[in-house]
């Protein structure tokens, strides 16, 4: 669940103008993807901000996702009604916590110590699922249904479904993969929108399965590294 | 609470190798040294008012200018490591920090010292206020440090089945 009253551990930072840097070539490649002009013009106008990314020197694990996020939100151009996230499995704990995330609304931000249960919210259902997808476009907009929703779908209590920051209408799941195809963690694409987007709209992001390898070789490179609430209480922190 | 200057006098005189210092290591090293300090006994050892960026502790401007000016007049153009070389304890006469000041601050210098930069940093960045605050937004370090140690050490604690570190 997304427990607003909890936290836990997660995520963090890091030196990572490299990161940046190297990714720019998988972007360059999606934008050879045949047959979609619009998307190519994306791609190219997010190459431009990653320029700019790059010259400011970006320096944390959380800003390289975040920027990573931030150009996959510009592609599906959600505008200001969006939200992209980054969960990475924690199978000891059996939770996949928050690792990034990118909204132009920052009342629809989690805090990064927030953590989805296996079997909670949509990120849960789709997590249990063999293939990890999930795709809904047309979710209640009455408050009282969407809660009511929550806890029937998504196994949610209705007090934590009432403290959802974003009651999205639209929510596409996609799992990321590491090379032995075990989930490792997912992209969380929702928007308060309904039919926002479409799930052939998010496949042709992913490019099958291009931008999933290139999310995974991006966490492969912070293995290790990344941040976590455990470690720092470890250590008298 | 301490001056910014005498938490940088002791800290740069207890460094060892002094190369490895670097103006944002000794940042971190503040922060940690407030964090913790607000954790033991509910204030900072200094008056820096704590920002997180992308979960990176940034000083106010004051204090980073406090800093700056302070690294700058005793450097004479001369390399932060080497000038950290010529910092002991005695050259800065008797410290104005108490006891329990100093320990934290051990503490803090000695992780840093052990660590790898990037394993200091992971642990900087891996502190409740780093995880938990927005871009920009102000650090009241007591305040959060009360939360942590009052409900989320215990369950950490919990969840782990170790007990707390001191």
């Amino acid at each position: 669940m997304i427990d607003a009253g909890k936290w836990k551990s997660t995520f963090g930072s890091l030196t990572i103008l490299g990161v940046v840097m190297s990714l720019s070539g998988g972007i360059a490649q999606i934008a050879l993807t045949p047959g979609n002009r619009t998307l190519q013009i994306s791609l190219r106008q997010s190459e431009d901000e990653r320029g700019k990314l790059s010259e400011n020197n970006q320096t944390s694990f959380r800003s390289a996702i975040s920027d990573e996020l931030l150009i996959l939100y510009d592609i599906l151009n959600l505008e200001n009604l969006g939200r992209i996230s980054l969960y990475h499995d924690d199978d000891v704990n059996r939770k996949l916590k928050l690792l990034g995330q990118y909204s132009r609304d920052r009342r629809f931000d989690e805090d990064f110590t927030y953590f989805c249960n296996y079997d909670e919210w949509a990120l849960g259902v789709a997590w249990v699922r063999q293939n990890g997808f999930y795709f809904e476009d047309n979710l209640p907009m009455d408050i009282e249904s969407y809660c009511q929703m929550c806890v029937n779908q998504w196994n949610m209590n209705i007090e934590v479904a009432n403290n959802l920051r974003m009651k999205s209408r639209t929510i596409c799941i996609r799992p990321i993969k590491n090379f032995n195809r075990r989930k490792t963690s997912a992209l969380v694409f929702e928007s308060v929108n309904s039919q926002a987007f479409t799930q052939e709209r998010i496949d042709e992001l992913m490019n099958q399965g291009y931008e999933e390898e290139r999310m995974h070789r991006l966490l492969r490179r912070w293995e290790g590294l990344i941040p976590d609430l455990n470690i720092a209480s470890r250590e008298g922190f | 609470m301490c001056t910014i200057k005498e938490v940088l006098k002791y800290t740069m005189s207890r460094y060892r190798p002094p190369d490895d210092l670097t103006l944002s290591r000794l940042i971190q090293i503040i922060y940690l040294a407030d964090w913790r300090a607000s954790i033991d006994r509910s204030r900072q050892i200094t008056d820096i008012e704590w920002q997180m960026v992308n979960g990176e502790p940034k000083m106010d401007d004051s204090s980073l200018d406090q800093m700056i000016k302070f690294v700058e007049a005793n450097s004479k153009g001369e390399t932060l490591g080497s000038l950290v070389q010529n910092f002991y304890e005695e050259k800065f006469g008797k410290t104005k920090l108490t006891e329990v000041e100093k320990n934290i601050l051990n503490i803090v210098i000695k992780k840093a010292l052990d660590k790898s930069g990037e394993e200091f940093t992971q642990l900087v960045h891996s502190t409740f206020p780093s995880l938990t605050l927005d871009e920009n937004d102000r650090v009241d370090l007591p305040d959060l440090a009360k939360i942590y140690v009052e409900e989320i050490r215990p369950e950490l604690a919990q969840a782990s089945g170790l007990p707390l570190t001191a």
